[in-house]
């Protein structure tokens, strides 16, 4: 079997061996194409980021990362710093391919592009992801170099290992990424990091015991016995190209094409991959299609048909995001305010942004009439006439009152998840309840200790009314404290606007202008229902004189 | 379910001490911040107005909404007196904080007034009620949940969601609610008990 194996493997590499000695030889001539355009037109007429420009100053100026393990990691300072991952030894191999000197630029995800725009740079390799929207800004090297795949990684404990299973549970998440999309579709709560290393931290420390990053992040962390004994990948979200890219109109781009799917066919970007714990499927992948003929055209271009697509990540927008966009920017200029409004920019934003509207709207109501249906029912229970029923309701209402109310509400939430699967509307439904018997319970005390201190002076059983009345004051503050404590009802998934603006956080970036409105509402709300309590309350008062 | 106390009771009381001393943060503050409140609240009218506009804003601004408002803007690292401190702490004590600034200004109030009016027995109240604030901001610290703080219901929920069987789970949280149910309602008796012994022995005969 190994003989059979060895001998196609022969057969292969004498089919293939052609197309890649063409595929290395037209590299080349770039390559002398490029040296004799730099030697005729003299190297001060060359653009510095092209092919001729890059030999003509003897360094490539490559944007790595500084931070990313495995991938791109810097240590020390200036002339000391060394440098060492996947990306730096692929760098290397280019630097050394064009017979020039690799001079390492350190770039975060921030400012790559505008490395590469800027022309500070002549090469980024710094874990980008290719899509369609930085298609449109810099030139991205196809094929792909490596792949990642967003993954959630969770504690082994946490029986959980699809989309669904994650309803109702907190995922952590870094800030900016458009595949929380895909958890917030299924009821996932999210709790935003900004940078991923607060990502693991808040796993080991348990702060957090489902993340959500790039698989390639994680393998550093899976690389340490002890993390991989306490953590497993859950489940696989979506696959992203990473690119390589030079800026715009950079001659350099096409000969790394080329290169890029010669050292797939190679197997070099696999070399590369060498003594690094990163997942090696994609590129083991990429070796098995370069190595076909079929997909090296003539003059080392790869094969359109190929080559992977980039990732389509737009949203579309809303169709009033340009009249948006001009009010920010009328702002900006005629008033010095700068604010972004990414709730009103995208469909996807939009619509959570007025799902969150009307799911807080509704919470506060049905806080406030369950608060009200149950201070009443346990104030009946609390007044009534036999010891045993007033007995059993104090022990109820002191329990319920003396729980936090963030305890009482995934209380509710599990025994719920016994009877029904999770929907926005049954965690509206629990949360609803929940607040009622918090906020109730102790509305209900204040009527059973009005009606105590009026059974000690009466001679007769007090009708329940008269304590109703008394307690007023006390049974509006806890309608009130019902629509203040709405908002908790996040936790259980229900998608409120708290809710729905961390999500649309988590995949625009933007959050003090999202945080400050949500506050603006709330409060709002609370004063409107403040003053119709006083209205309310006023009411009662003119009709006690009457 | 028995068989997981001995280990969670550690980590669940070490959790309540965080909610202890998110209370007692949030109370100093809500104290250097709501007695002068209430001062200025008691004082002439240039100085009473824009005191109650505050108190009302405070007292209106629901608890979780400002904690989530906080966390967001506050910067990610933060140093008091060369002490690393977590924001999502930072945040949620904060924000009872501004619970506490109300509530204390609203009592200092009439604490205030009941002093001025010779009325000594509800001027000492403000105690008692001091205290009642001090379980009410223990009860409302357990949001810090939210953000990942380890509190006693943030660890309750870790452990819950680690026990296979739906019926451990509820017991667990049974078990917590009841827990919290006879401590607190002890202190709102003893609570209760220190007021009505104040008003008794403050009362004119």
């Amino acid at each position: 079997m190994r003989h059979l194996l060895a001998a196609l493997l022969l057969l292969l590499a004498g089919l293939t061996s052609p197309a890649r000695a063409d595929s290395a030889a037209a590299l080349q001539a770039m390559l002398d194409q490029a040296r004799a355009r730099a030697t005729t037109q003299g190297c001060e007429a060359v653009p510095r980021d092209s092919l001729a420009g890059v030999l003509c100053n003897g360094h490539i100026r490559v944007g790595v990362r500084g931070n990313y393990p495995n991938f791109g990691i810097a240590d020390g300072l200036g002339a000391d710093t060394r440098r060492s991952g996947f990306e730096i030894e692929v760098a290397r191999a280019i630097a050394a391919r064009l017979g020039v000197e690799a001079r390492f630029v350190t770039v975060t995800p921030a400012n790559r592009i505008a490395n590469l725009v800027e022309r500070r740079v002549d090469l980024v390799i710094a874990t980008m992801g290719h899509t369609l929207q930085r298609d449109e800004q810099v030139r991205f090297i196809r094929p792909h170099y490596y792949q990642s795949t967003t993954v959630v990684v969770g504690d082994r404990r946490i029986t959980a290992r699809s989309l669904d299973q994650m309803a109702g549970r907190t995922v952590c998440v870094p800030l900016g990424n458009a595949d929380t999309l895909h958890l917030v579709q299924h009821g996932v709560r999210l709790l935003i990091f900004d940078s991923p290393q607060q990502l693991v931290d808040a796993l080991k420390r348990e702060i957090c015991s489902l993340a959500m990053h790039d698989d390639s992040f994680f393998s550093n962390s899976f690389a340490d016995p002890a993390f991989a004994a306490r953590f497993e990948q859950k489940l696989a979200i979506s696959a992203l190209p990473w690119g390589m890219a030079t800026p715009p109109g950079s001659d350099l781009a096409a000969f790394l094409d080329g290169l890029s799917a010669q050292w797939h066919a190679e197997g070099r970007f696999l070399q590369a991959a060498t003594g690094f714990p990163i997942a090696r499927g994609f590129l083991e992948d990429q070796r098995s299609l370069w190595s076909s003929p079929a997909c090296i055209a003539a003059g080392a271009t790869p094969a359109p048909g190929c080559l992977g697509e980039p990732s389509d990540t737009t949203l579309p927008p809303t169709r009033f995001a340009p009249d948006v966009d001009r009010f920010e920017a009328w702002l900006r200029d005629t008033l010095g305010i700068s604010i972004t409004l990414p709730m009103l920019k995208t469909e996807v934003a939009f619509e959570a942004f007025l799902r969150g509207i009307i799911f807080s709207l509704v919470l506060v109501v049905g806080s406030i009439i369950s608060t009200l249906g149950l201070a009443m029912l346990f104030a009946s229970a609390l007044c009534a006439r036999p010891a045993a029923a007033r007995i059993a309701a104090r022990m109820a209402t002191g329990v319920l009152q003396c729980s936090p109310l963030v305890l009482l509400l995934f209380f509710g939430y599990m025994v719920a998840s016994t009877l029904v699967p999770y929907s926005a509307p049954v965690a509206l439904v629990i949360a609803v309840v929940m607040i009622g018997l918090y906020n109730g319970s102790s509305a209900a005390q204040a009527i059973g200790e009005y009606h105590a201190t009026q059974r000690s002076t009466s001679a007769t059983w007090p009708p329940l009314r008269g304590a109703i009345q008394g307690a007023a004051v006390q049974i509006m503050s806890f309608l009130v404290n019902a629509t203040k404590s709405s908002a908790v009802a996040s936790m259980v998934g229900v998608p409120e606007l708290l809710n729905e603006l961390t999500d649309i956080t988590s995949f625009t970036s933007e959050r003090i202008m999202t945080y400050s409105f949500l506050l603006v509402f709330y409060t709002l709300l609370v004063s409107l229902v403040v003053t119709l309590m006083r209205s309310l309350q006023g009411v009662f008062e003119r009709r006690a004189a009457a | 379910m028995i068989e997981i106390l001995p280990s969670f009771l550690p980590v669940f009381l070490a959790g309540l001490v965080v909610n202890l001393e998110i209370a007692f943060a949030s109370l100093v503050l809500g104290l250097l911040l709501g007695l002068p409140l209430a001062v200025s609240l008691g004082a002439g009218r240039a100085l009473a107005a824009p005191a109650g506009s505050l108190v009302g804003l405070l007292r209106a601004a629901p608890t979780f909404v400002v904690m989530f408002f906080l966390l967001n803007i506050l910067p990610r690292e933060i140093q008091i007196a060369g002490h690393d401190i977590q924001t999502g702490l930072l945040a949620v004590i904060l924000a009872n904080a501004a619970y506490a600034v109300a509530y204390i200004a609203d009592n200092g109030l009439v604490a205030l007034r009941a002093l001025r009016a010779g009325n000594i027995a509800t001027a000492v109240l403000f105690l008692p009620n001091l205290t009642r604030a001090f379980f009410v901001l223990t009860l409302a610290s357990s949001m810090a949940a939210a953000v990942g703080t380890p509190e006693a219901i943030f660890v309750t929920l870790r452990q819950a969601e680690r026990l296979p069987a739906l019926s451990d789970q509820i017991m667990l949280f049974a078990f917590v609610m009841l827990f919290f149910g006879a401590v607190l309602q002890t202190v709102f008796a003893i609570i209760n008990a220190v007021r009505a012994a104040i008003l008794h022995r403050l009362a004119p005969a």
